[in-house]
């Protein structure tokens, strides 16, 4: 091979390299934003409540303190939170809590899993995530896939039981 | 005769060097594709943990053990239009030279594996391995699939290639396509980059489907198609030189066969004791001669057995292979270097080459007027043709090997200038040269010294 070709074959590489490892930045930030396919950033994730006119019109109430919502919303409704089944995966067990306060998952925790080798970071993301989509449909956390899957199905197993 | 209009000098080297880095940056993009995936995937941008860089090194080594296994395969299927490019046996070299480091990256995938397995599992190594391993039957395959590799490795290091006949070594090295096919399950199943981007995965499928086709095709059925269409049969067996033979092959096929002077042929002699071997033979004759001929020196073995080959013996060819041929050249002078029955090719190439009178310089050493083999056709030849012949005969000289001793003893002065003596346009020529390892190993240092720019410098090595 030519020297000139190995040089502009090693600068297509290289940089090439570097902007995926930048996409791969960019991804583990928005893989618990949503779904890449429906691209929006979280703050348009429509949840009725947040619009001004719905604020207006509903009575404020004492919320939740402990909820990560701030949301004020109907006055009758009371946080209500069901457990999931146990669930096993590849790493161990995995129980989640789920809060709903009307239609809204409001708080997500964790009963009993496994905390070991990032898995308690990855449940903080995982958490938020389906507080913020409203649901599971979001990325894996990366180098968690297992425990995504599992937390997942968790939460569908706990939404299944309201 | 050659309704192409022949295209030399530096345009010609120009295109010949394009297509031969084209292909190389496409087994470089092959490797590079996936790793790109991977980063784009986020592997790695969160690492820190002694977790997320072991599973970095894990898939990574993974994806470009898998890119390197296939080019790996590639290189020895035979595909005509890379063979064109490279030559038979400078790909069967690369295949050999990629070998210890394909089975270190994939070495490194598997203790990736068990170790990050017991690292998210907080399990010591060898539960993690029984885990790992027991726990998938795709996983159990690989580790199978990964222990015939290594087998397959083993039997090809020169210590034990040296120790086993090549009947022992071939029949393991047929383990390596199984060994291939038993690691691909456990990619698509746990993958963790395959299995997050689905183009990627359709984007392996369409390689390993690609690289089986080619490799089954050109490296099995073709030639068995051709072996029945072609109906080769041995034609005439004549004695050439001391100690060698010429034998001519005739069949229906011979006008299909894409055959350029200076080619060879995997030869298969349909006899009970020879017919499940091929043997690498350069042609002696040129093509458009209506028969192929392969001129045969007697190295005992195979070779003795070819002295007295009966006529109508059916004969299998596969081929012809081999870059040493018009294609390659850049230049309008050429010197062609001959050694012993190394002439064959050589003696294929003096009679196609285009040339003026006086563009090529042959020189033929053998070791006395009786062993040179094919001598009356090449003065023939260069008689018609207006070459420069000059056949060196006599015992090896100490001091330049590639010589006998008459040529070089006489003056004491450097060997390239000898060279030069015997060639004085070599260095604005394109060089071929065919001759037993050695030799042409010394005759290799000598034309080095003269600085001739690589691409004008083709060797045919008919000991491989």
């Amino acid at each position: 091979m030519r020297k000139s070709t190995a040089i502009v074959a090693t600068l297509v590489a290289a940089s090439s390299l570097a902007v995926s490892l930048r996409l791969g930045e960019l991804e583990t930030i928005q893989d618990i934003s949503a779904d890449t396919s429906s691209q929006e950033p979280i703050e348009i994730v429509p949840t009725p409540s947040q619009t001004p006119t719905a604020s207006a019109e509903a009575n404020p109430s004492p919320s939740p303190s402990e909820t990560t919502s701030s949301n004020p919303t109907k006055p009758a409704l009371k946080p209500i939170t069901k457990n999931s089944d146990v669930i096993d995966y590849k790493y161990g067990v995995l129980q989640l809590s789920v809060t709903v306060l009307g239609n809204e998952i409001t708080d997500v925790g964790v009963i009993q899993g496994e905390t070991s080798n990032g898995r308690a970071e990855a449940y903080v993301i995982l958490s938020e995530a389906t507080v913020q989509i409203q649901g599971t449909n979001y990325g894996n956390v990366s180098g968690a896939t297992y425990t995504t899957e599992a937390f997942k199905i968790a939460i569908e197993n706990a939404l299944g039981k309201f | 005769m050659n309704t192409k209009p022949i295209l030399l000098g530096a345009a010609k080297q120009r295109r010949l060097q394009r297509s031969s880095e084209s292909i190389q940056l496409i087994g470089i993009a092959a490797v590079l594709i996936p790793l790109l995936a991977l980063l784009a995937d986020g592997a790695a941008s969160n690492l820190g943990t002694a977790e997320s860089i072991t599973a970095l090194v894990n898939r990574s080594s993974a994806l470009v053990g898998t890119s390197l296994l296939l080019v790996h395969l590639v290189l020895v299927s035979r595909v005509p239009w890379i063979e064109a490019v490279f030559g038979l046996d400078k790909l069967t070299g690369s295949h050999k030279k990629l070998g210890k480091p394909l089975v270190y990256v994939l070495g490194l995938h598997a203790v990736t594996s068990i170790y990050y397995y017991a690292l998210q599992n907080n399990e010591d190594l060898y539960l993690a391995a029984f885990d790992l391993v027991g726990g998938y039957f795709e996983m159990q395959i690989a580790a199978l699939g990964f222990a015939l590799m290594f087998v397959v490795t083993i039997s090809s290091i020169r210590a034990a290639r040296r120790m086993l006949s090549y009947e022992v070594w071939y029949l393991i090295h047929l383990l390596s396509y199984v060994a291939v096919l038993l690691a691909i399950p456990h990619q698509f199943a746990f993958g963790s980059t395959l299995l997050a981007h689905p183009w990627l995965a359709t984007y392996f499928w369409a390689l390993y489907i690609f690289v089986l086709v080619n490799v089954v095709w050109f490296r099995s059925v073709h030639p068995v198609i051709r072996a029945f269409i072609g109906g080769f049969k041995v034609s005439s067996v004549k004695p050439a030189g001391n100690n060698s033979t010429s034998i001519s092959v005739r069949g229906k096929g011979l006008a299909k066969l894409p055959f350029k002077s200076g080619q060879f042929f995997m030869v298969r002699v349909m006899t009970l004791k020879d017919f499940w071997k091929p043997h690498p033979f350069s042609a002696s004759n040129s093509s458009g001669e209506g028969y192929l001929r392969f001129t045969i020196g007697n190295r005992g073995d195979f070779t003795a057995r070819m002295q007295n080959i009966a006529v109508g013996t059916r004969i299998v060819l596969e081929g012809p292979y081999g870059v040493f041929t018009e294609a390659k050249r850049s230049k309008q002078k050429v010197t062609l270097i001959a050694a012993g029955i190394g002439v064959a090719p050589i003696r294929s190439l003096a009679q196609q080459l285009a040339s003026k009178p006086g563009d090529l310089t042959i020189i033929y050493r053998a070791n006395t007027e009786q062993d040179a083999a094919l001598a009356d056709e090449l003065a023939d030849i260069a008689q018609k043709r207006g070459h420069a012949l000059r056949i060196l005969t006599g015992p090896r000289d100490k001091r330049v090997p590639w010589l006998p001793e008459q040529s070089a003893r006489s003056k004491q002065k450097p060997d390239y200038i000898l060279l030069s003596e015997l060639a004085p346009e070599i260095l604005d020529s394109d060089i071929y040269i065919c001759g037993p390892t050695q030799w042409t190993g010394a005759l290799i240092q000598t034309v080095s010294k003269l600085s001739i720019p690589k691409h004008q410098i083709h060797v045919e090595e008919f000991a491989w």
